[in-house]
């Protein structure tokens, strides 16, 4: 059974430039109804010196990470204990640091690729020679609070769908790049991670949030949770975001998509309002309706064969006052 | 306590985005490293100069669309240089205090470190300090670095 955690995936304490101690920020993920984070200090491990007692003091996983915080870009690694040096990498060498990150059962990702860079912000921009962006495993294509309606979240999202229409499979996640919580903070995102949970198991949950990042099974929301699965017509198998459909010709494609506004409730205010639901593809918008801000359930055909590419679930509507995307899942890919 | 290492320096802008690493030898196994780091100045006081590089920077990554203040380079005020210093001991990394203080103490201790450091047993052997030059906004910029070592007092 497939079971979405609420994660925060790009974290700081006092081990590098947060403000906060491992603890504390756990605590603050807690409050926040956050079920993971991953621990992602610049060019640090060290507060994950704290990690099984925290862990085990908050029921909380935590996700070994760092954030590659270098003169050409910064990427985040998840899944990797080990130091690997980035100091000696150059601007055409990012694809040595993700051999590595990978050789250690890791996952590389690009932290905000546009936040202004040097020097107002060094390495914030990225610009590392990417040759195969078959290698990247996932782009933060929403940074800090409020992510959706800044124009640095929607210039990553543009380049994701590009790179999604190029034929890559790439995961998109949210960051907050969290240094500090104060009570008056924005609202921040939150990436929800699909993991395999038949024992209901918080052993290797990490792992598994692990493996949902590197599979594209992720949605990402300012609040309610959205979620799809895909069928061919005629047949039971269910096909989940990050999965891939082998379609023929004459195969013909529903899609369910699920809005739940019961998890995490009490951490927004989705006031009563008509939303906009999108099924957006390769092709471009394939469907479109309009439901109410409650929880339910909506099947979606999708009559003309899509061919290969993609499909993703998309959701606007009003925030904080705001007009704003609210939530998109990941992909589901057809080849 | 003895002294192991003590270095003065000074970069201009050309050594922004580059690493200056000091090897030295630390004799026999230590109780505890401590280095003290300090840089001057902090941030570019000149405006004029500040606002060339901000909208330089603005210009490079797509930030200066038309219709955009005139004065929106100021949200980027005050310029500042960021160093940072990681340490690797004669086996393995240490770590890495990625902070915007000027000023800056660390410790190493077999029991416990400072924070972004791990702790761990200080062998001899070769060491290095790498102090990476994220950004060099003033026309030039001095450092310190002093290392010391602490044996443990026994009874």
């Amino acid at each position: 059974m497939l079971k979405w955690i609420p994660a925060e995936l790009h974290t700081h304490t006092l081990h590098s430039d947060g403000k906060q101690t491992l603890e504390e920020l756990v605590q603050s993920a807690v409050d926040l109804g956050l079920e993971c984070i991953a621990m992602t200090d610049h060019n640090t491990q060290s507060a994950l010196a704290d990690q099984e007692q925290v862990q085990r003091q908050f029921g909380l996983p935590i996700i070994s990470g760092m954030e590659w915080t270098t003169f050409y870009g910064h990427m985040l690694t998840l899944g990797v204990d080990r130091f690997i040096d980035w100091r000696v990498l150059g601007p055409d060498d990012i694809h040595e640091g993700i051999r590595q990150v990978h050789e250690q059962g890791g996952i590389a990702g690009i932290a905000h690729p546009f936040r202004i860079g040097s020097p107002i912000c060094t390495g914030c921009f990225w610009e590392y020679t990417i040759q195969d962006w078959h290698e990247v495993d996932y782009i933060e294509v929403w940074s800090t609070l409020m992510p959706s309606i800044k124009r640095d979240s929607q210039r990553a999202f543009a380049m994701w769908t590009d790179l999604l229409n190029q034929g890559y499979r790439i995961t998109a996640v949210s960051g907050r790049d969290w240094h500090v919580s104060k009570p008056d903070d924005a609202l921040p995102a939150v990436t929800y991670l699909g993991v395999h949970d038949e024992a209901e198991e918080r052993e290797g949950l990490a792992d598994r949030a692990v493996e949902a990042i590197r599979h594209g099974s992720v949605s990402v929301t300012m609040g309610p949770l959205l979620t799809m699965w895909a069928q061919i017509k005629g047949r039971e198998h269910r096909y989940h975001i990050g999965e891939c459909i082998e379609l023929t010709v004459e195969d013909s494609l529903s899609v369910t998509v699920q809005l739940d506004v019961e998890a995490r409730a009490a951490h927004y205010n989705l006031k009563p309002q008509n939303l906009r639901l999108l099924l957006t593809s390769s092709h471009g918008i394939c469907s479109e309706i309009q439901i109410p801000a409650h929880t339910g359930e909506y099947t979606l055909s999708l009559q003309d064969p899509l061919g290969k590419g993609w499909i993703r679930a998309e959701l606007y509507g009003c925030m904080e006052d705001c007009v704003m995307m609210i939530a998109f899942t990941n992909p589901i890919y057809m080849a | 306590m003895s002294r192991l290492l003590y270095v003065e320096g000074t970069v201009d802008r050309t050594c922004t985005q580059s690493h200056i690493t000091y090897s030295f030898h630390i004799p026999q196994p230590t109780e505890t490293i401590r280095i003290h780091f300090s840089y001057t100045p902090k941030l570019l006081e000149d405006q004029e100069q500040a606002r060339g590089i901000i909208e330089e920077s603005m210009c490079k990554y797509g930030y200066d669309e038309p219709g955009h203040s005139s004065d929106l380079w100021k949200k980027y005020i005050p310029l500042q240089n960021l160093l940072t210093l990681s340490v690797d001991d004669s086996l393995r990394h240490r770590g890495n205090a990625h902070r915007p203080e000027m000023q800056q103490e660390h410790w190493l201790g077999s029991s416990a470190a400072s924070p972004g450091f791990l702790a761990g047993d200080n062998p001899a052997g070769m060491w290095r300090i790498t102090v990476s030059l994220h950004a060099v906004v003033t026309e030039t910029l001095a450092y310190q670095i002093h290392v010391l070592g602490e044996e443990a007092a026994y009874a």
